[in-house]
């Protein structure tokens, strides 16, 4: 196979360090023309520094790079660009009050003929439509602002602004991360017409399901190191994920049955802005609730509403059969619920506050003792225990948030309501972006709530991570219940058919 | 095997990390201590006794102005208010003790509520008007106050006030003037109001990112409501150390000293992004500010010249501050 | 990364040490003379003509004396405290001497007084302020320079005809009292005064507020302003309208006088800065060698029309050098 075609990029010994820690540690790693490669590693083993260094953005250390045989030094994302070496990251980098053919050709505006100040708008648009076509696009979009299209689209604007690039190779990072089951499909075929127009294709995912639909080999990374190259199609999952980590995985999903009890948490009547119907919904003791549906379909706003971060109109909540009232988020976590968000960056820390001040930060009033000075040494303790129960690493309190991988990061944000005392738990999306090892850790430690007696939601797109942990699920579909299943009546089709209201 | 290489990474990482944030933390401490050693080289008269307590006395106005410029610099926000808030609340302070005899405590508590009141009014605006960044607020704030100090008394001076009203900007204890006790008592109180208080945590958290403040059950109107009525306060004690100092208010008191404020707390290494800088940073902007004018006036350097020095410094401060991040991001 | 920051700071530190060198260099150039003593002079600012020549009439003062003359002053008028801070650090420096042109006259009392309680003889030049001991007070009344202004330009004009008054800023003492006497000349004469406005000291601010009266008076017939670079910046709103309009400034700055000739000013009524600098620091000397001072030393006004306009000029771009 490999003799087959020559590669189109190859790397050799490529070494990078900041100051002293040693983040590559010789990344040997080829891509073909036409191949979709994958990079699978847990967060941390190198992934990212790497595509940095293949798309100019830092240079390496030592190593050597190689472009259709020929040896290139890649300064500058500039350099990468003219190459053909195209990116589409995690956060979409276009301009939202542009137009999606402006966005294309954002930086590289085409020119009229001999007239250099002035834009020949009709070609950027032919252009534009084209590449749109070729995705398999409504190629009418190119006039749409890209504010009004949804994520899926708008990251179909950045591999079309690839194509304009004539680009031979594109890196795509986690590009399904934030997509709904729909959009993530029109990426898949996306990615099968690129690869037969023989186009390279890096991807990086910490989706096994989609590595093994979409990739034609898998490179795994541990630690700096690149632990080996594998044919996506004769090796095994499980083989990969024990290179990955280190160890064997006993189980993806460490689900554990409890005697269900009565009923804990009650929703009645709530109002979402935005949707018309009222929801209605109960959780007992001793179960996982999974909530499902599509991106938009109103379950984070839902969620929202129930913590009092928005405004609902006319819902009761219940916890214990004793209506709570809500009005703020302090409200809730008074009420005794947490609410993990989706983006954790975005709304659970502050990144550049040690690690012991976002643990404590939701409930500050604990460590405030009657001369009304917060008491460091305790806060100190409290933070310890949970980042030790938590396995957080690097373990060290005097750490800013912001020098977390997302995994960890993850855990802290879980540290901060641990340490409300909270009896809700809502989770929105708890193991996105993180890799399979810490999210693991997260599934047992939803079992521990559980145990302990708590209400554990959890909102998640991910259909095996629904089907693995929950006890039942209810899908929603444009703000209201569709579904609420069983989770041994449930399976992937009748979830997606009521999600998709059908 | 892999396990072990890591192991030892992260030993090497933490140690070199401390070296690095003694640097970063300190940095501007060095600086302050550099310019010493350059000035005292430069000139006989500037590590004299009398000369270090001038430098006190002349940096403690800005240094209160400093303190209270903090806050809302920490929350990501600005206070352009402060000098016309000085202003105006000196000038109520001279109605209702010289010009109406009351007695000097209440003359006092005019000048600090003044200024704290005019503080709680830019909190308001923010919060409760919902105007967009308080960069405006406060810019309208200024312009008002400003106006109402000058038509109080039609712009004219007041001068001649009670001894227990300048006390504090005139007297001294030993060779140490009252004003820089009072700076060192405010600046202490702020630390651990910041470092030891639930409202002073807040205010880190806010500025570091608001929205994971509020979905942490912060109540973040109430904690910006405070800040900038603290801000206000300071304003107004400031302004009874000045009045103290040349015994007199005037309507154009204060003018163009928010810009001074702010320079200290950036050259304290606080960042405008919000979230970071500290109590002893702020001290430290002050002093330098302070030591530069002083040294440059002792070695009769013009104005002109002060002020372009000063402008340098300011950029070369950010400049440490933008290193450090970029450092930061990286990781 | 540590060695970069130590560069960084190697290269600020560099920068101030070099800004102080030049500093002490132009220090040099600035203290003239060369004998013993020391005479200190606080301006309100050294940023424009007029404290130009105060500086001027200092050092030349200075250079005939033998003397050392500091001059130094904040960046602008309003740089209140600077100037007081400016004070003490001159008189940390313990000159024979202090002569001192306040911006606001009572906030410098204070450290003055402080000034006299150690010996050092305090001469106030330009505004007068009010504390125990200072030695003398040189300037021009300028509420006497503001009636000289309105009488020329009453002179210029029938009864009953408009005029405008253009203020400092507001609170500032020097520029209030010229309007005061201005207005006391003008009514007197029989002037009907439309407008009294302040424009800051700031040509461009005058020229917008000429501006407005006009659009609503444009049968002005005569301006009174209490500066040059306000008067000017009346004319060029005037000029703009193309109307015959009599202004007179105060101050008679280089600028101002040139306009004369070229028939843009009526007149200007000119203090005489140079004598202010010039007899502050010859007086200062005399209190240090223990000699007796007159407690109010008049500087004197110029009227300055087109007739002797012209050897004002050369006295003025002769000082000025």
């Amino acid at each position: 196979m490999d003799v087959e075609t020559k590669s189109l990029l190859e790397i050799r010994g490529i070494k990078k360090s900041f100051d002293q820690n040693h983040v590559l540690k010789g990344i040997d790693f080829d891509v073909k023309a036409g191949e979709v490669h994958v990079l699978l590693g847990e967060n941390g083993a190198g992934k990212s520094t790497l595509i940095k260094i293949l798309t100019g953005a830092y240079q390496k250390d030592a190593g050597e790079i190689y472009w259709e045989g020929r040896m290139v030094d890649l300064n500058t994302p500039v350099d990468a660009m003219n190459i053909g070496i195209a990116t589409i990251y995690q956060e979409l980098n276009l301009i939202p009050q542009l137009k999606v053919y402006e966005n294309i050709f954002l930086g590289r505006e085409l020119k009229r003929s001999g007239k250099r100040s002035l834009l020949d708008h009709n070609a950027m648009h032919e252009e534009a439509k084209r590449c749109l076509k070729m995705l398999g696009q409504n190629p009418n979009i190119a006039d749409m602002q890209v504010s009004r299209l949804g994520i899926g689209q708008q990251q179909l604007v950045e591999v079309a602004k690839a194509l304009a690039l004539d680009a031979k190779l594109i890196i795509m990072d986690e590009p399904t991360s934030s997509l709904s089951a729909q959009e993530v499909d029109q990426l898949y075929k996306c990615v099968e017409s690129l690869k037969a127009k023989g186009i390279a294709i890096v991807f990086i995912s910490h989706r096994l399901e989609e590595i093994r639909r979409l990739g034609d080999r898998i490179t795994i990374l541990r630690d700096g190191f690149k632990i080996d190259t594998l044919q996506v199609r004769t090796t095994e999952t499980d083989y990969w994920i024990e290179l990955m980590v280190g160890r064997s995985l006993d189980e993806k999903f460490p689900k554990q049955n409890f005697t269900l009890g009565k009923e804990g948490f009650r929703v009645e009547g709530l109002e979402v802005e935005g949707t018309q119907e009222p929801v209605e919904f109960s959780v007992r003791y001793g179960e996982i609730i999974g909530i499902s549906g599509l991106v938009g379909a109103g379950r984070t706003e839902l969620a929202r509403a129930i913590f009092g971060a928005d405004s609902s109109k006319n819902g009761k909540i219940f916890i214990d059969g004793k209506e709570v009232k809500i009005k703020s988020p302090r409200d809730a976590i008074n009420s005794g619920i947490a609410f993990i968000t989706e983006d954790r960056k975005g709304e659970g820390l502050l990144l550049d506050q040690k690690l012991d001040f976002n643990i404590v930060m939701a409930n500050m009033k604990k460590f405030t003792g009657k001369s009304r000075l917060i008491d460091l040494n305790a806060i100190r303790e409290e933070s310890e225990n949970y980042i030790n129960e938590l396995k957080v690493r690097p373990n060290n309190l005097e750490l800013n948030a912001r020098n977390l991988s997302g995994g960890n990061q993850q855990k802290i944000v879980i540290a901060k309501w641990l340490c409300t005392q909270a009896k809700v738990f809502i989770f929105d999306e708890p193991t996105r972006g993180i890799d399979v090892g810490a999210k693991v850790e997260v599934y047992r430690l939803m079992n521990r709530l559980v145990e302990n007696g708590a209400i554990v939601i959890m909102i998640s797109s991910e259909l095996p991570e629904i089907l693995g942990m929950c006890d039942r699920v209810l899908v929603m579909s444009e703000g209201k219940f569709t579904a609420n299943f069983k989770i041994e009546d449930a399976s992937q089709e009748k979830i997606m058919k009521a999600a998709t209201g059908g | 095997m892999s396990e072990i290489v890591v192991q030892k990474e992260n030993g090497t990482v933490k140690k070199n990390l401390t070296i690095k944030n003694i640097l970063s933390k300190f940095a501007p401490l060095i600086g302050l201590v550099l310019l010493v050693v350059v000035l005292t080289v430069l000139s006989d008269r500037f590590l004299t006794v009398n000369n270090v307590m001038n430098i006190a006395r002349q940096s403690s106005i800005n240094s209160l102005l400093a303190i209270g410029m903090l806050l809302p610099i920490l929350t990501a926000g600005i206070d352009l208010s402060v000098g016309s808030v000085l202003a105006i609340s000196v000038m109520l302070m001279g109605v209702t003790t010289v010009n109406m005899g009351s007695n000097p405590f209440i003359g006092i508590l005019v000048c600090l509520g003044v200024g704290s009141g005019f503080g709680w009014f830019n909190g308001i605006l923010l919060t409760k008007l919902r105007l967009p960044h308080p960069f405006i607020s406060t810019l309208g704030t200024m312009n008002i106050a400003r106006g109402i100090a000058l038509i109080i008394t039609a712009a004219a001076p007041i001068a001649g006030f009670p001894y227990m009203i300048q006390f504090m900007g005139r007297e001294f204890v030993g060779p140490i003037p009252v004003s820089f006790i009072l700076v060192i008592a405010v600046y202490v109180i702020f630390h651990i109001f910041l470092t030891r208080t639930q409202t002073g945590r807040y205010i880190y958290a806010i500025g570091g990112n608001p929205e994971a403040a509020r979905l942490s059950g912060i109540n973040v109107d109430r904690v910006l409501i405070i800040v900038y009525t603290i801000s206000g306060l300071m304003a107004g004690l400031a302004g009874l150390v000045m009045v103290g100092r040349v015994n007199s208010a005037f309507p154009l008191a204060g003018l163009s000293y928010e810009l001074d404020a702010i320079a200290a707390v950036i050259i304290g290494g606080a960042s405008f992004l919000g979230g970071v800088g500290t109590v002893w940073g702020t001290l430290i902007g002050a002093l330098i500010i302070a030591v530069l004018r002083n040294g440059l006036n002792l070695l009769n350097v013009s104005a002109d010249f002060q002020m372009t020095i000063i402008g340098a410094v300011i950029i070369a401060a950010v400049y440490v501050d933008v290193l450090r991040q970029r450092k930061n991001k990286k990781k | 990364m540590i060695s970069k920051k130590f560069k960084l700071f190697g290269a600020a530190v560099a920068v101030s040490c070099m800004a102080l060198t030049a500093g002490c260099s132009g220090d040099k150039a600035n203290g003239s003379g060369g004998g013993d003593e020391n005479v200190s002079v606080v301006l309100k600012t050294l940023s424009s003509p007029y404290w130009k020549y105060v500086e001027a009439g200092a050092k030349a003062a200075g250079k005939k004396h033998g003397v050392n003359v500091n001059v130094v002053g904040p960046n602008a008028e309003s740089e209140v405290m600077q100037q007081v801070n400016m004070i003490e650090d001159q008189l940390s420096q313990s000159p024979g001497a202090i002569v001192v042109a306040p911006s606001q006259p009572e906030t410098v009392a204070p450290s003055l007084e402080n000034a006299v309680k150690s010996k050092v003889p305090v001469l106030l030049i330009d505004s007068n302020a009010d504390f125990k001991g200072k030695t003398t007070f040189i300037g021009t009344e300028n509420f006497t320079a503001g009636q000289e202004g309105g009488k020329l330009l009453a002179s210029m004009l029938k009864k009953g005809d408009k005029v405008v008054l253009i203020q400092g800023a507001l609170g500032n003492p020097a520029t209030d009292e010229r309007i005061k006497g201005a207005e006391e000349a003008l009514k007197k004469a029989g002037m009907e005064v439309v407008s009294k406005q302040p424009a800051d000291s700031d040509k461009t601010k005058a020229m917008s507020v000429m501006e407005n009266i006009l659009e609503k008076n444009e049968d002005v017939k005569g301006v009174f302003s209490a500066n040059d670079d306000m008067a000017l910046g009346a004319l060029r709103a005037v000029k703009a309208k193309n109307l015959d309009v009599k202004i007179i400034g105060t101050d008679g700055t280089e600028e101002a006088v040139k306009s004369i000739l070229d028939g843009g000013l009526a007149g200007t009524i000119a203090q005489s800065p140079y004598n202010m600098g010039y007899k502050g620091v010859e007086n200062a000397l005399k209190a240090i060698k223990g000699k007796k001072v007159k407690n109010r030393i008049d500087s004197g006004i110029d009227i300055i029309t087109k007739d002797n306009a012209e050897e004002k000029l050369e006295f003025l771009k002769k000082i000025s050098k």
